[in-house]
């Protein structure tokens, strides 16, 4: 996968050349305005051939978050209309919650409902700055409180003060006792959708045992080939292929569809249901998928557009969260890492990320009305 | 009681908790499953267990008249704080919507207010605010050894996915039980509407009398007392068995649901119980001794004495957290 790879090498250029671009020229850069008229107050970045990837330091500015944005393959021409774009593109955030109590007490957890510790609410709020100004429409979490819970602490960072409401299905009268009376409440609401498609993978028998004793009743080597196969299950569990069946369908069948409707979608889950949708997000082999770590609390970014994904790492966030993020350089894939990569093209004429950032225009605006 | 009267409103279903709680306990206790009669009270008897029973090992089974933990437990209750819709001065009633920052300040905030009181078992409301309230005061604790769970019973599947395979860790665990009888009060078609919009739609008066009243209902809403019927009923079949038995009970609830229990604990009359008002994340703690419920206010915090000075019980338990965290 060329995408992949590309992280691959521009892991080990960061690694390499991270010392001496942190402290290089922030001056954001306007974009050739051949097609439409850019606003110069947002940071736009450097444009070369498509398919190119280049490393650009995220900035921050003073006020508020700053990400990249990119172009697209040269399509239209046309000034690109908000309304048109809406049903363009999508944003899709990603976030696995952070530390549970039972993290905290290295025991299995898999689907037993257990919450957060005061460090993963931290982290969920910290998550929460750092998508604060992107759009969000509708939002999907696992029927587990620490998803939950992580979700909403997020929400209550957001810019846009729009109001989640958890959507209530499991019965006639939890439906019709949640019912919202009034339209215009409803155009300011946020649902939230509980799905247990997206719980944690069953951990079976290993649920509420420690390390330890799992490696005692079952075996050092036991342990070890679950940890890295595919499709061996647990005891009276899950394998990660069966978890990543009933994620990956859930998205396709719920998830997606909003997308395509221009609907921006967070999804507050956990490790394995997350990486098995990335697994479908990045075409990743199930080899990659299992070496795929996904930090906590640090959400993703993708943009849906013309039924392709698009990864754009994490959000930055305000400027101290971005060089926490720069010493936190982990994983191949998902670093926490204050340096964003995207495609872009000189010539094209449309902004894929526009819409994004037209988004946060308005965000300022607004808040410097107040 | 005369304000409940009937358990009309009230499901034929199983008891929901001790359904819960014994399948996540998974041990051979042979707890019955009460069945529930439309048409009259049931009172709480001897002979059945509470879903509780730590003293218990799993190769004893329940005798007819249990053993007792103790001879009196603690409830604590907790109303939410600031919810979304508070802030925008909105009609919220059972619309799911999430705290504020500053109701999860108030959650940790009565979390370290309840740090020193043990808790055995939780009960929500089936809605966010409640359970966020709940978890993060948990999280303040300062018994750490012990880890709330909710419980999940919605179906089949639910309850074999949450199992516990660890009896320790089950041990260590406090059972969380959602209960949509706990819920605030239904406000039917007022629910998502502005305060102001609403005074202006049906008249100040109007408004004034769905909530204040206690039998008039808003339009497609609950009446305070039909909101009182189900949240004392679920009371009185649910909680107040583990309290007799000797467990501690923490509910993390709502303006109207809690204060219709407390209209329960208090005797009070339905006018003195439209009158009063529970303020948000401010745990009040009742002692439950003798089948009587003695109220202790609200526990000023960690680090004044008079929070350990209720009973005798809760002094020592205090002494012990002292010394295992020292």
């Amino acid at each position: 996968m060329s995408t992949a790879i590309s992280y691959q090498s521009i892991y080990s250029f960061v690694s390499h050349q991270s010392s001496t671009i942190s402290q290089s020229s922030r001056q954001p850069l306007l974009l050739p305005t051949k097609c439409f008229k850019i606003d110069s107050s947002l940071c736009y970045y450097t444009s070369r051939r498509k398919r190119n990837l280049s490393k650009i330091e995220a900035t921050a500015s003073q006020t508020s978050v700053s990400y990249n944005t990119t172009l697209l393959s040269p399509s239209k021409n046309t000034i690109p209309d908000n309304s048109q774009k809406k049903s363009n593109e999508a944003a899709l955030i990603l976030i696995r919650h952070g530390e549970s109590s039972w993290n905290a007490k290295n025991l299995f957890t898999g689907c037993v409902d257990v919450p957060l510790t005061e460090k993963g609410v931290e982290e969920a709020i910290e998550a929460g700055k750092r998508i604060s100004n992107i759009p969000i429409d509708v939002i999907f979490t696992s029927s587990l409180i620490r998803a939950q819970m992580t979700a909403m602490l997020a929400m209550i960072q957001h810019c846009r003060k729009k109001v989640p409401i958890i959507l209530h299905n499991e019965s006639d009268k939890a439906k019709s006792w949640s019912q919202v009376f009034s339209e215009e409440t409803k155009d300011q609401s946020v649902p939230v959708i509980p799905a247990w498609q997206l719980n944690e993978r069953m951990y079976g028998e290993l649920q509420g045992l420690n390390r330890q004793e799992t490696a005692e009743r079952y075996g050092n080597q036991q342990v070890h080939e679950w940890r890295r196969s595919y499709d061996i299950p647990l005891p009276k569990g899950e394998s990660l292929e069966m978890c990543a069946e009933r994620a990956v369908a859930y998205f396709e069948e719920n998830i997606e569809p909003k997308l395509a409707a221009g609907k921006n979608v967070m999804i507050a889950a956990h490790g394995n249901s997350l990486r098995s949708i990335i697994m479908y997000l990045d075409k990743l082999t199930c080899k990659e998928v299992i070496s795929l770590e996904l930090s906590t609390g640090i959400p993703l970014l993708y943009i849906f557009k013309d039924d392709k994904f698009m990864k754009r790492e994490s959000p930055v966030g305000p400027i101290e969260a971005g060089f926490y993020a720069y010493t936190k350089v982990r994983h191949r894939f998902y670093c926490s890492t204050i340096f964003i990569f995207f495609e872009f093209s000189v010539l094209d004429g449309s902004l894929c990320l526009q819409r994004l950032a037209q988004y946060r225009q308005k965000l300022d605006d607004e808040s410097l009305k107040k | 009681m005369a304000t409940v009267v009937s358990h009309q409103a009230i499901t034929s279903q199983r008891t929901s908790s001790n359904f819960k709680a014994s399948h996540f306990l998974k041990e051979p206790l042979n707890v019955p499953i009460k069945l529930r009669q439309k048409r009259f009270k049931i009172q709480a008897t001897a002979s059945q267990a509470p879903l509780l029973d730590p003293v218990l090992s799993p190769s004893k089974t329940i005798p007819q008249s249990y053993k007792k933990k103790s001879n009196e437990a603690s409830l604590i209750l907790i109303r939410h704080g600031e919810s979304l819709w508070n802030e925008k001065n909105l009609f919220t009633g059972c619309v799911d919507v999430p705290l504020t920052e500053k109701g999860v300040a108030e959650a940790i905030q009565a979390g370290k207010r309840i740090s020193n009181i043990p808790v055995d078992l939780i009960f929500t409301s089936s809605l966010i605010r409640a359970q966020m309230t709940a978890m993060l005061a948990m999280t303040q604790h300062r018994c750490k050894k012990v880890v709330p769970i909710i419980l999940h019973d919605e179906s089949e599947k639910a309850q074999t996915w949450s199992h516990v395979f660890s009896e320790e860790t089950r041990k260590q665990s406090i059972p969380v039980i959602a209960a949509w009888q706990l819920n605030e009060r239904m406000y039917g078609e007022l629910q998502g509407l502005n305060k102001e919009e609403t005074a202006e739609r049906y008249g100040t008066q109007q408004v004034h009398e769905w909530r204040r009243s206690y039998h008039i209902p808003p339009p497609k809403g609950e009446s305070l007392e039909m909101c009182a019927e189900r949240a004392v009923a679920y009371f009185e079949d649910n909680i107040q068995q583990e309290l007799a038995f000797g467990n501690n009970v923490l509910i993390a609830a709502h303006g109207n649901s809690l204060r219709s229990i407390i209209m329960y604990l208090d005797k009070l009359t339905s006018q003195e119980v439209t009158s009063l008002e529970l303020s948000t994340g401010l745990p009040l703690l009742y002692i439950f001794k003798d089948r009587k419920f003695m109220r202790r206010g609200s526990p000023v915090g960690p680090t004044e004495a008079g929070v350990y000075a209720y009973t005798k019980r809760l002094a020592q338990y205090r002494q012990k957290l002292d010394e295992s965290l020292a």
